[in-house]
């Protein structure tokens, strides 16, 4: 357990989504929740933002979620933010890829938008 | 002011997903031809087809899924699994493009079955 979670940066390339995530996880309206198409935008997000903890799409064009994560963990200001990844190929044996690439866990798509709160935050309180 | 309850949000949001789904379908029918112009670039030669194809396969299946679209996401997904087989970068023979061109077709019957239930 490492603090409250206050904010949260999510990163996917369809608006659409980052909508429903963005709508999803401000229902309890105690998360600060900000979004990002990806790529350049999104490291800078993340250095002007500092958000809590960042949870990626994995398929984005250009810029995908494991070299944003890789991006993070080589940078000395984004290094210690933890990541969740979302996918729908979300089988055991890229879930352990993305574990070993330093993700707390990997949520599944598609998700409920009414239980992703729920999962969000258990994987933050299960680091 | 934002007092807005929780159960108040939900039903906020549950219309806007609502919104969103509609939404979906108008562009499902907009990926569908963008698939197809795929098709006729990587029949021309042009590589870049099979990315195109690739992306929004990908993001159909995601999002059809969660906004509720299970077939169509479910055919997207076989499309996805057809790009798959190539490396990027790689041009697919005729009877892939065949192929491909047959589960494109299912994808738009389902959308126009979705559409007039």
């Amino acid at each position: 357990m490492n603090g409250t979670l206050e904010s949260l940066l999510y990163v996917d390339d369809d608006a659409d989504i980052r909508e429903i995530v963005e709508m999803s996880l401000g229902l309890d309206g105690t998360l600060r929740v900000i979004s990002s198409s990806g790529g350049e935008h999104a490291l800078s997000t993340m250095r002007s933002e500092r958000p809590d903890l960042v949870v990626l799409d994995v398929m984005m064009p250009g810029m995908d979620g494991p070299a944003i994560l890789g991006r993070m963990r080589a940078d000395p200001q984004l290094r210690h933010i933890p990541v969740i990844f979302m996918t729908a190929k979300a089988d055991p044996k890229e879930v352990a890829r993305f574990r070993e690439l330093t993700a707390i866990g990997v949520i599944a798509k598609p998700f409920d938008p009414m239980a992703l709160g729920g999962q969000v935050r258990a994987l933050w309180n299960s680091r | 002011m934002n007092d807005r309850t929780t159960e108040q949000k939900m039903e906020v949001a549950r219309a806007r997903m609502a919104e969103l789904a509609t939404k979906f379908l108008v562009r499902t029918d907009a990926d569908i031809a963008a698939m197809r112009g795929g098709l006729g670039r990587l029949a021309s030669g042009d590589v870049n087809g099979l990315a195109d194809i690739r992306h929004l396969a990908h993001r159909m299946v995601g999002t059809g899924a969660t906004l509720g679209f299970e077939s169509l996401s479910g055919h997207a997904r076989h499309i996805e699994k057809l790009t798959e087989v190539f490396a990027p970068g790689a041009l697919p023979d005729e009877r892939w493009r065949m192929q491909v061109a047959a589960e494109i077709d299912a994808l738009a019957t389902e959308l126009g079955s979705l559409r007039d239930s």
